[in-house]
C-alpha cells in the first residue's frame, strides 16, 4: 500500500512536470485544443446547427489524432533518442512510469479538447447529444484506446526520431484532411471516400456520429470488431518490440 | 596488495575483524559481451571493494562503456556474473537502484526542462534522498535552478548528471567520464567531493581519460584493451612496477604494446 502511495506521487510528479514541458512546447495546446475549438467555430459561424451536429464528431476526434498520432509516438521517440528512458532504466522507477505519465497527459489533452469542442457546439450553436451523453463518452474513450495504440505502434517500431517524425507525417496528416475530421467525410469524391474508410480514425468518427445522432449499435459493431483488433495487435507488437534504447 | 597485472583473485569477498563477510560493492566474474560478431569484453573481471574509488581505463572501444552497461543490467551479457552490493542488477533492480547511482556518459534531458524540475524529479523516484538544493550548492549551480537545462554549458550539464546520481544518497556510484567538458576549477571541486564521498564510505566506479584524475583520485585502477583486462592494480604500484613516471605515460606504453596482457 505504502509502495502504491510513492508510486502513485511519483506518477503525480511527473505528470505535472510533463505537462510544464508541455506548455512551454505549445504545440499540443494548439494543435491539439485551439485548432479543433476554431474549426468548431468556424463551421458554426458558416453553417446551421445541422452542419455543426454532422460535423462534431470529427472535429471532436481531432483532439484523439493530436495526441496519439504525433504526441504520444513523438515524445516516446525522443525520450529514447535523448537516452532520457536509458537514465531512467537506471534508477529504482520503471520507465514504463514514464511512459505512463505521457500517456496519462495525452490523454488529458484529447479530453479537454473533446470536451471544449462539445462545449463550444452545445452553447454557441445549441447541438446537443441525441445518444446520451453516457455512451458519446464511452465512444470517445474506445476510439482514444485504439487511436492510441496506432501511436504506440510508431514509438516502439520507428528506429530513431527522423523517422518517427516522417511516419508521424505520414499517418497523421492523411487522417487529419481524409478521415472526416477536418474536411467533412461526405463532401470528399467517392473515391477518396473508399481510401478513407481504410483509416481506423473515419471508423471511429463513424462511430462517434452514431453516438452523436443515437443511432443503433447494431451498425456500428463491425468497426468496433475492426477497431478492438486493431488496437490488441498494436499493443501486442508494441510490447513485443519496444526498446528502451 | 600486491601489483599482479591481469590477478584480481586477491579482491575476492573479504572478511571482517568480527568474521562477517563483507560484501563487494562490486563483484564480475568473466563477464563477456559481443556485439553481432564483434567482442566487446572477453572475460572481464572486477571486484570493487566497499569505500574504494575504482577507475577503468582504456581508449576509446576498449569496452570501458559496455562494462559499465553490462554492470547496470542495461545491456545484456552473453556470460559471466554481475554482483552489485551482493545483488543482482536485473533481477534485483528495483531495491538494488535505490542505493546505486549512475553518469551516464551522454546524460539526456527532456526538452526545456529546468534545472530544479529535473532535480525535484529524480528525487521523487527515491525513498532516501539527499537536499538537491545543497547537492546544486556544492555545484555551483543554485544561480542556475531555474534555467532551462539546454541553457547550460557542456560542463554545467554534467555537473547536473553528477548531481542527479548523487540525489539519491547512493552507497555505490557509477561515474562514466565525469569530468568531461569541466573547466579545471569544475574539475578540483568533483574531485574534492569524490573523495569525501570515499570519506562517508561510498564506493565508486569511474571511466576516466584524465590520468591525472585517475591518479589523484583512484586506489585501484584496470586498463582495459579491446575487451581485456591488460593490469589491474594500485596507480602508484603499477607505475612503480612497469617503471613509469605516472599513469599517462604507463598507459600509452601499455596501448602502445602487449606488454603485461592479462594471461
Amino acid at each position: 500500500m505504502n509502495s502504491l502511495k510513492k508510486n502513485f506521487n511519483r506518477f503525480l510528479i511527473m505528470l505535472k512536470i510533463e505537462m510544464l514541458l508541455a506548455f512551454r512546447h505549445g504545440d499540443m495546446i494548439l494543435f491539439g485544443i485551439v485548432m479543433p475549438v476554431s474549426i468548431m467555430m468556424l463551421i458554426g459561424a458558416i453553417g446551421d446547427s445541422k452542419t455543426v451536429a454532422e460535423n462534431f464528431a470529427g472535429v471532436a476526434s481531432v483532439g484523439i489524432c493530436a495526441a496519439g498520432l504525433m504526441g504520444i509516438p513523438l515524445t516516446v521517440a525522443s525520450y529514447r533518442h535523448e537516452k532520457i528512458l536509458k537514465r531512467f532504466q537506471a534508477t529504482p522507477v520503471s520507465p514504463l512510469i514514464l511512459l505512463v505519465s505521457i500517456t496519462a497527459l495525452q490523454t488529458l489533452f484529447a479530453w479537454v479538447s473533446g470536451v471544449g469542442v462539445y462545449l463550444t457546439a452545445r452553447f454557441m450553436f445549441g447541438m446537443s447529444l441525441e445518444g446520451g451523453g453516457w455512451r458519446y463518452m464511452m465512444t470517445f474513450v474506445f476510439v482514444q484506446f485504439s487511436i492510441y495504440s496506432i501511436g504506440f505502434l510508431i514509438a516502439a517500431l520507428v528506429p530513431d526520431i527522423k523517422k518517427a517524425n516522417m511516419v508521424c507525417v505520414i499517418v497523421y496528416f492523411p487522417m487529419l484532411f481524409l478521415s472526416g475530421a477536418t474536411v467533412p467525410y461526405n463532401i470528399l469524391p467517392r473515391g477518396v471516400q473508399v481510401f478513407s474508410d481504410l483509416f481506423p480514425l473515419t471508423q471511429g468518427i463513424k462511430m462517434l456520429r452514431g453516438a452523436v445522432y443515437g443511432l443503433e449499435f447494431d451498425g456500428d459493431i463491425p468497426r468496433f470488431a475492426l477497431l478492438t483488433i486493431i488496437a490488441f495487435v498494436a499493443y501486442l507488437i508494441s510490447i513485443k518490440t519496444f526498446r528502451w534504447e | 596488495m600486491d601489483v599482479e597485472p591481469g590477478n584480481t583473485k586477491d579482491h575476492c569477498d573479504l572478511i571482517n575483524k568480527g568474521g562477517n563477510k563483507v560484501v563487494d560493492a562490486v563483484n564480475v566474474r568473466n563477464l563477456c559481451k559481443s556485439y553481432d560478431d564483434k567482442s566487446a569484453l572477453r572475460g572481464f573481471d572486477l571486484t570493487v571493494k566497499k569505500g574504494e574509488i575504482f577507475g577503468l581505463l582504456g581508449h576509446n572501444g576498449a569496452g570501458k562503456t559496455t562494462a559499465v552497461e553490462c554492470m547496470l543490467g542495461i545491456r545484456k551479457k552473453n556470460a559471466g556474473s554481475i554482483k552489485l552490493l551482493g545483488l543482482d542488477p536485473v533481477i534485483d533492480r528495483r531495491s538494488l537502484f535505490q542505493r546505486v547511482g549512475v553518469q551516464f556518459q551522454h546524460t539526456g534531458f527532456q526538452d526545456k526542462i529546468r534545472v530544479e524540475e529535473c532535480c525535484r524529479l529524480s528525487a521523487s523516484l527515491y525513498d532516501n534522498t539527499a537536499d538537491w538544493m545543497e547537492l546544486l550548492e556544492k555545484f555551483r549551480l543554485i544561480d542556475k535552478k531555474r534555467q532551462t537545462v539546454s541553457d547550460l554549458s557542456g560542463g554545467e550539464k554534467q555537473k547536473l548528471a553528477v548531481v542527479q546520481a548523487l540525489i539519491g544518497k547512493p552507497e555505490l556510484l557509477f561515474l562514466d567520464e565525469l569530468t568531461t567538458g569541466l573547466d579545471p576549477e569544475a574539475r578540483r571541486d568533483v574531485w574534492e567531493y569524490l573523495k569525501e564521498l570515499r570519506g562517508n564510505g561510498v564506493s565508486i566506479v569511474l571511466t576516466s581519460h584524465f590520468m591525472d584524475e585517475v591518479e589523484y583520485l583512484c586506489d585501484n585502477v584496470v586498463v582495459l584493451k579491446q575487451g581485456k583486462t591488460v593490469v589491474y592494480g594500485e596507480p602508484e604500484k603499477l607505475i612503480n612496477v612497469y617503471g613509469k613516471r605516472n599513469l599517462d605515460e604507463l598507459f600509452l606504453s601499455l596501448m602502445k604494446d602487449n606488454q603485461g596482457d592479462a594471461a
